[in-house]
């Protein structure tokens, strides 16, 4: 699976997704955090989303277009189907561990630098540490979620169109709609509470759900060039 | 020069009524899409030869060469390849056949790196170091040195440099039977040549076990490469044979302008000048023109294809 998926990236896009993008990130939570302590880590999860609905342009963009590329080279091998469908599946098992990877970088980093760098302690919000350790872990897990789930759902509408302008648009919408949600949903169940789990349970869930209907769309789409879809 | 009608070799069985053997046989293809129905009751590809496909545009060319790759499988009818028993495309079948298509091929947004690396991955009988030398010698990195050329994405390339890109890809496997969709349209004339030699090549080496089953509108330019020829109109087969054949069944006319109305009743295909008429007749028709003043030559197959093409076709030329 994993070979599947690395032939589908290009040396500048494995530079910038696995690389330049979750290290930027970090630094963002770093910086923000030392301004305005945990509540920081919404941000980078925020342009995550952003960020993975335009570096998806690099990998499947524009695969499920009405015109869409039928892909003929992997028509062309009795794996060609196998292997696109372990790619897209791949790429969204890299989805989640890039946001929780960023998401728990970040947060050891802002843990330290909060309010220290900028020597203004009195702005720094203590939003995620307000709770238990496991309702601390427990809404640290809800964004990661949060940020997949948009992530994937952004990526997944992304690949309808194939212009810039159209991926600008998702990408920004789904990235404020995963700031909104991992704010507001927090505090709206009344954070610090055990509520926190339930929103667990509904991002994984809907992470899972969009996932599924990303991956059979795209392969939809792909083997749909067999029979004129 | 080698009669190349009937000459068997050492294989043995699946034979057609071309005489020869077969690497592929269909029988009763047919698909329909909106104003367009391909049937085709019998077909039949030579083994060992290069098959031209020829037709005027919207004949069917594209849509039997992807029934035929397995890129397209809501068709009715059956496929045989290389005499097997199983009927149908599997995997081991798409292993032995090298495919290339014009439009949506590769992704556009893989590098040449990346078409590498996936066929590595596609195909068990892919060579990189095959590819990476015809990726050289087609030119396809031509002003890019080295490092840079692999990185280039196929949707930057011209329509040229991706055709040698499709084909360097199939021809770095170990196929027995290319299907060559257009491969000559968007190359220039050195580059068709290269590619006639390339097919040459290919079939030389396969020592009477490679095919090539090509489409093409640029009749002359791979006539040299050219074995056998099947020519289409509205999704049927017009005429098929082996080129020697063909210009044995057919023979080219040239008469004064006077002669011109008499014979145009039994030629196929006729242009006329100022100064005198030319076209192609059956050969069995040649007594009819007794009493006329014309010459007559062996026609090349690109006037063969032309005449076949106009006496079938629904075009008002």
């Amino acid at each position: 699976m994993l070979r599947s998926y690395t032939v589908f990236t290009s040396i500048p896009y494995r530079i910038a997704v696995w690389g330049l993008i979750p290290a930027g990130l970090v630094a963002v939570a770093a910086w923000s955090g030392s301004k305005i302590g945990d509540l920081a880590l919404v941000l980078p999860l925020m342009i995550l989303v952003l960020t993975e609905v335009f570096s998806d342009s690099w990998l499947f963009g524009g695969i499920q277009t009405k015109d869409s590329e039928k892909i003929d080279y992997l028509k062309c091998s009795g794996r060609g189907m196998a292997v696109m469908s372990n790619a897209l599946t791949a790429d969204m098992i890299r989805k989640l561990f890039t946001a929780l990877a960023v998401a728990s970088v970040s947060y050891f980093l802002i843990g330290r630098v909060k309010g220290g760098a900028a020597a203004m302690p009195a702005l720094a919000i203590n939003f995620i540490s307000a709770g238990e350790t496991a309702q601390e872990i427990g809404l640290l897990g809800y964004l990661v979620l949060l940020s997949y789930s948009f992530s994937v759902l952004g990526t997944f509408l992304s690949r309808y169109g194939s212009t810039v302008y159209i991926n600008m648009m998702l990408g920004y919408g789904t990235m404020m709609l995963a700031g909104l949600a991992g704010i507001y949903c927090p505090m709206l169940l009344g954070y610090p509470s055990n509520s926190v789990f339930l929103l667990d349970l509904l991002a994984a869930a809907a992470g899972g759900g969009i996932s599924i209907v990303a991956v059979r769309a795209a392969m939809k789409k792909v083997k749909g060039g067999y029979y004129d879809e | 020069m080698k009669d190349k009608r009937n000459d068997r070799g050492n294989h043995t069985g699946n034979y057609g009524v071309t005489g020869q053997e077969n690497i592929l046989q269909a029988q009763n293809l047919q698909k329909r899409y909106k104003g367009f129905a391909l049937s085709i009751p019998r077909l039949e590809l030579p083994k060992g030869f290069a098959t031209a496909l020829v037709g005027e545009n919207g004949a069917g060319k594209t849509t039997l060469l992807n029934l035929l790759a397995g890129i397209r499988l809501d068709y009715k009818g059956e496929i045989n390849y290389f005499g097997r028993q199983e009927k149908g495309i599997d995997g081991s079948v798409q292993e032995r056949i090298g495919y290339t298509g014009p439009g949506s091929y590769f992704l556009p947004q893989w590098t040449i790196r990346q078409v590498e690396e996936i066929s590595g991955i596609l195909f068990d009988n892919f060579h990189r170091d095959r590819f990476r030398t015809f990726c050289g010698e087609l030119g396809i990195s031509s002003g890019l040195a080295g490092f840079g050329y692999a990185y280039r994405e196929v949707k930057k390339l011209s329509d040229g440099n991706r055709m040698k890109l499709m084909l360097a890809a199939v021809l770095s496997r170990d196929t027995e039977l290319l299907i060559l969709d257009e491969p000559a349209s968007p190359l220039d004339p050195l580059m068709r040549d290269k590619l006639c030699d390339m097919i040459r090549g290919y079939l030389e080496q396969g020592d009477g076990e490679r095919s090539v089953f090509f489409s093409t509108h640029n009749i002359t330019d791979m006539e040299g490469v050219t074995d056998y020829c099947l020519i289409m109109e509205h999704g049927s087969i017009v005429e098929e044979g082996f080129v020697e054949d063909l210009k044995e069944k057919y023979i080219a006319v040239k008469g004064e302008a006077a002669d011109a109305e008499r014979a145009r009743d039994i030629l196929l295909s006729m242009s006329r000048s100022a100064y005198g008429f030319e076209g192609i007749c059956l050969a069995e028709d040649m007594e009819k023109l007794a009493g006329m003043d014309v010459a007559f030559e062996t026609p090349g197959l690109s006037q063969i294809c032309v005449a076949v093409m106009k006496a079938n076709t629904k075009l008002k030329i």
